[in-house]
């Protein structure tokens, strides 16, 4: 019985991930054309990429992108989960306020920024100037590395209430009794915070830092792709975008499925590596 | 020392309120300038510096995106695509994390790490294969075929979610029936379900709208104009020449309210449903 309930899920993981990924890997040892029926070649794609000059580029790129994404998603996510955690009048319509951009599509995202982002009608060139940021227009999506930066801004925005949903959430499992017993103790609100709020929290923490370094860098694709596609001068240029630009603009099918599994080694290693040091640390804590 | 605190307090409760409606006021421009701009007049958008508030409202944008561009085409395949994938995942889906979650079985600890390895796996080098089995079956071109990608994308975590939420409603009830005779699917219908219905809402918000938001799939193997879904038309406005921004952003207003209106409605449930999936995982 449990497997007949278990029977669909498996067959379609097994078709759409598993299947194709097996079926990847076999492509990244050919020399790749159209639908995966190249020369057999060895490690060659693999040798190829990681000797190639982009390679270093596209994979600091992918880096600090996942960086930026995680640690704002991060900090945004928790400041305004203790913000809504406290009780006050309208409450309700601000937390919902602030998890819209979650629910904005993002091709939706890249248009509205695209237009903000315009560097002669752009209101963001207004803003910066008006408020005396900068004395000259900025060039946003134009110039490096401000291309990049403005790109995980987005990024950002669009994900960060996924933090602040789960921090909420964690927030609620911590019992008031801990904190009013802090206060009985003497402890300030720095001090609860530091000793009972982040502790307590630690579980989401760890897994929202997982989920969002590897979405980051394995997935992140439509914002960066119809803002810039990668650009200027290649300095947006993730791994992904690489890839797909391998793929679908070149047709190196073998290429693009080397980087693509490229990809999900370093997504593997990060992950068993900081879930390895997170559980030896709470081992070494407790 | 107790006036000095008051005070203190009271410092504390204005900085975090200022605080808070600033960072409002940043998360909630971009929207808003999007519906803004999207009533405003071709000759204001071009107007610098740009005015805050429409300058006189006209819905111009939204009757010449509706009458020259087929996006209420779009609309109804993005619909047809984003609610069948959800159907199929939810019943896939929900039976899944029923069996992982109530039954013993071998391997149980490494259905986490299947889930999350399926996370890492970039979308883009899957939908190489899948591309050529696709053509196989003659499913490139189709709304059903992107419907069956959908599905399967949004399974790893529609079942991640929907087991942490039967991992915390508790199993007695459901043993109780079993001894009265009642069959694991029926028990699943009626009694666990209706306990989980914040969960299931959550669940089914979450994979409407990634089915809704699916961009990447649909470029691939969709190349037919007729069965364009609202994110690759809505692409399709960017690099076009001069670009009619009050157009283009209406269009994008009518694509995004579906998805924010149907959260508004049920966010209540959302937040308690993907915060429980959260913390338990």
């Amino acid at each position: 019985m449990p497997y007949a309930f278990i029977l669909p899920s498996g067959i379609a993981l097994a078709v759409v991930f598993f299947g194709p990924m097996v079926k990847a890997v076999a492509i990244s040892f050919t020399d790749g054309g159209i639908g995966g029926a190249g020369q057999f070649v060895g490690l060659e794609q693999y040798k190829s990429v990681l000797t190639s000059r982009y390679f270093p580029q596209v994979l600091r790129t992918s880096a600090l992108w996942s960086l930026g994404n995680v640690i704002f998603v991060w900090g945004i996510g928790l400041g305004t989960a203790l913000l809504l955690d406290r009780r006050f009048a309208l409450r309700p319509l601000a937390r919902a306020l602030f998890i819209i951009p979650w629910a904005v599509p993002y091709v939706a995202a890249a248009l509205i920024w695209g237009w903000m982002f315009d560097f002669e009608f752009g209101v963001l060139n207004y803003l910066v100037q008006a408020s005396g940021i900068a004395t000259q227009k900025l060039a946003f999506l134009l110039a490096c590395p401000g291309a990049l930066i403005s790109l995980t801004g987005v990024s950002i925005w669009k994900l960060f209430p996924l933090g602040t949903v789960m921090f909420l959430a964690g927030l609620q499992t911590i019992p008031r009794e801990h904190y009013e017993a802090a206060q009985v103790d003497g402890a300030g609100p720095i001090q609860s915070f530091w000793h009972i709020t982040l502790p307590g929290l630690r579980n989401v923490s760890i897994m929202l830092t997982l989920l969002i370094t590897i979405w980051s860098f394995g997935r992140s694709f439509t914002i960066i792709f119809l803002l810039t596609e990668g650009g200027p001068a290649g300095c947006a240029e993730t791994i992904v975008i690489r890839s797909y630009l391998e793929a679908f603009k070149f047709f190196h099918f073998g290429t693009a499925s080397a980087l693509g599994v490229i990809v999900l080694l370093i997504s593997l290693a990060f992950s068993i590596g900081y879930l390895a040091f997170m559980y030896r640390k709470e081992v070494a804590g407790a | 020392m107790r006036e000095l605190s008051g005070i203190k307090r009271a410092a504390w409760e204005l900085t975090s309120r200022a605080a808070m409606v600033t960072l409002l006021i940043v998360v909630v421009f971009p929207f808003y300038w999007m519906v803004k701009t999207s009533l405003e007049t071709g000759a204001a958008l071009f107007s610098y510096p740009p005015r805050l508030v429409p300058h006189g409202p006209t819905l111009d944008g939204y009757r010449a995106v509706i009458s020259e561009t087929p996006l209420a085409l779009w609309l109804f395949n993005s619909l047809v695509v984003a609610g069948g994938s959800t159907v199929m995942a939810l019943v896939a889906g929900v039976s899944g994390a029923y069996g992982l979650s109530r039954f013993r079985y071998r391997g149980k600890s490494t259905i986490a790490l299947v889930i999350l390895t399926t996370q890492m796996m970039p979308p883009l080098v899957l939908i190489i294969p899948i591309y050529t089995i696709f053509t196989a079956l003659n499913l490139t071109d189709t709304l059903f075929g992107l419907m069956l990608g959908n599905f399967a994308f949004a399974l790893p975590v529609v079942i991640w979610m929907m087991k942490s939420i039967f991992d915390s409603i508790p199993f007695e009830i459901e043993e109780a029936a079993r001894i009265d005779g009642a069959s694991w699917p029926l028990i699943l219908v009626r009694i666990t379900l209706p306990l989980a219905v914040p969960g299931l809402v959550a669940t089914s918000i979450f994979t409407f709208l990634s089915g809704w938001d699916e961009f990447l799939l649909a470029r691939t193997i969709v190349t037919q104009a007729e069965k364009w879904v609202g994110t690759i038309g809505l692409a399709s406005f960017i690099g076009v020449y001069v670009t009619p921004w009050d157009q283009v952003l209406a269009a994008a207003t009518i694509f995004t309210l579906p998805p924010v209106i149907l959260f508004l409605f049920v966010q209540k449930y959302f937040i308690a449903g993907l915060g429980a999936g959260a913390v338990k995982a």
